[in-house]
């Protein structure tokens, strides 16, 4: 990740300025990773725990979709870079387990996720998968790239004692809607 | 900023790991400040706005607990890291105006707002402040350092046209809680819209 934050550099594409950071000509703003817990423990408390999958959602489509408008990179060479972008953003390191890009059906792997980390680390192991953002991040990405609508179901979860955290991703036609756990993860997804 | 930047990367302080960023021990996120408006937006839509300003009072109080406890600082040392963070992390540059200790009071302005500045260039002039998770932010840090819990009430936003987004900080009892501004930002009788 070194080489890709010094390339970002020398390319003059993480830029700070008077004005603030900018990443790919977006201004980006830093938080430490317990306030995402904490919004998140806000939002479940409130029962409106999807927000913040839709908003990290339509935040990586837009990047995405960006970076794709800008440098005319597509498919598989625009994953890598928004996996690189991802990781150096301190969401973890991903990569794909499988692909399959006619039928629009992924598995995600992602190892050191600073949030389920976070959450062991302060409450302990959850009965549930926690990576409700980068579930967002991973689906608003993948849609960018593929130009079809896709949703991301968390299966393991490191917060529930996994080895690494794994995501399930295609339309949500594809989905098993009778399955409760993918059913309380999408239901309320756009 | 690049001073500060440098400092911070020659003394290990802000670290770009191949796990991820870390600013003084913490993990950090890198956001697009555009996810920032959009989750406000969301929040409003289902009336629980009050929870940017929350989760953000909540990790300001966090980290400066931290740099007072684990970094020895002062009042004043934590106020200028707190402001030198918040500039690094991409929220503005931030000044104290006024300050009393005793009445537990301050006043602040705060140069190219992350939030507002969005706001402004992607959606036009607001009707109201807009700064609600800046203002979560300052209400923390200012708890820490005056020892008491403050609340931030927003007076001007560079989203409504200002120059500058101006805010001030007291204790909660200290609000006139007639006047609207007051009563749109802060949680009085939990009818909050802002």
């Amino acid at each position: 990740m070194e080489d890709f934050a010094a390339k970002l550099l020398t390319q003059k594409q993480f830029r700070l300025e008077k004005s603030g950071a900018y990443l790919f000509n977006e201004r980006i703003s830093l938080l430490p990773a317990y306030s995402f817990i904490q919004l998140q423990k806000q939002l479940i408390r409130h029962g409106e725990s999807f927000i913040s999958y839709n908003v990290f959602k339509k935040m990586s489509f837009r990047w995405v979709k960006n970076f794709k408008n800008m440098f005319k990179v597509e498919g598989r060479e625009l994953a890598v870079w928004a996996r690189d972008v991802s990781v150096i953003s301190g969401w973890g390191t991903s990569r794909f387990e499988e692909e399959d890009w006619t039928n629009y059906n992924f598995k995600v792997e992602l190892d050191s996720s600073p949030i389920p980390e976070t959450i062991i680390l302060e409450e302990g192991f959850t009965e549930k998968p926690v990576d409700h953002m980068f579930r967002g991040i991973a689906a608003g990405g993948l849609s960018a790239i593929t130009g079809k609508d896709i949703e991301a179901v968390e299966t393991h979860c490191k917060a529930m004692g996994e080895k690494t955290c794994k995501f399930t991703l295609r339309p949500l036609e594809e989905f098993n809607l009778r399955k409760p756990f993918i059913r309380e993860q999408l239901l309320s997804s756009p | 900023m690049f001073e500060l930047v440098s400092a911070l990367l020659a003394q290990n302080k802000f670290k770009i790991e191949k796990n991820g960023l870390e600013l003084l021990g913490q993990k950090m996120f890198m956001v697009p400040t555009f996810a920032f408006v959009e989750l406000q937006k969301e929040l409003k839509e289902k009336k629980i706005n009050h929870v940017a300003y929350d989760v953000f009072k909540y990790t300001s109080l966090r980290w400066t607990k931290n740099l007072k406890d684990s970094y020895h600082m002062n009042s004043d040392q934590v106020l200028n890291w707190a402001r030198d963070t918040a500039t690094i992390c991409g929220w503005g540059t931030a000044r104290i105006v006024h300050k009393d200790f005793e009445k537990k009071f301050a006043s602040l302005k705060l140069e190219d707002s992350a939030v507002a500045s969005t706001i402004l260039k992607e959606q036009g002039i607001s009707k109201h402040p807009v700064d609600h998770m800046f203002r979560g932010l300052i209400a923390g840090t200012l708890s820490t350092v005056l020892g008491a819990d403050v609340e931030a009430v927003e007076t001007h936003c560079v989203a409504q046209g200002a120059n500058e987004c101006w805010f001030v900080v007291k204790p909660m009892d200290s609000f006139d809680k007639s006047v609207e501004l007051v009563k749109n930002q802060l949680k009085i009788g939990r009818k909050i819209c802002y």
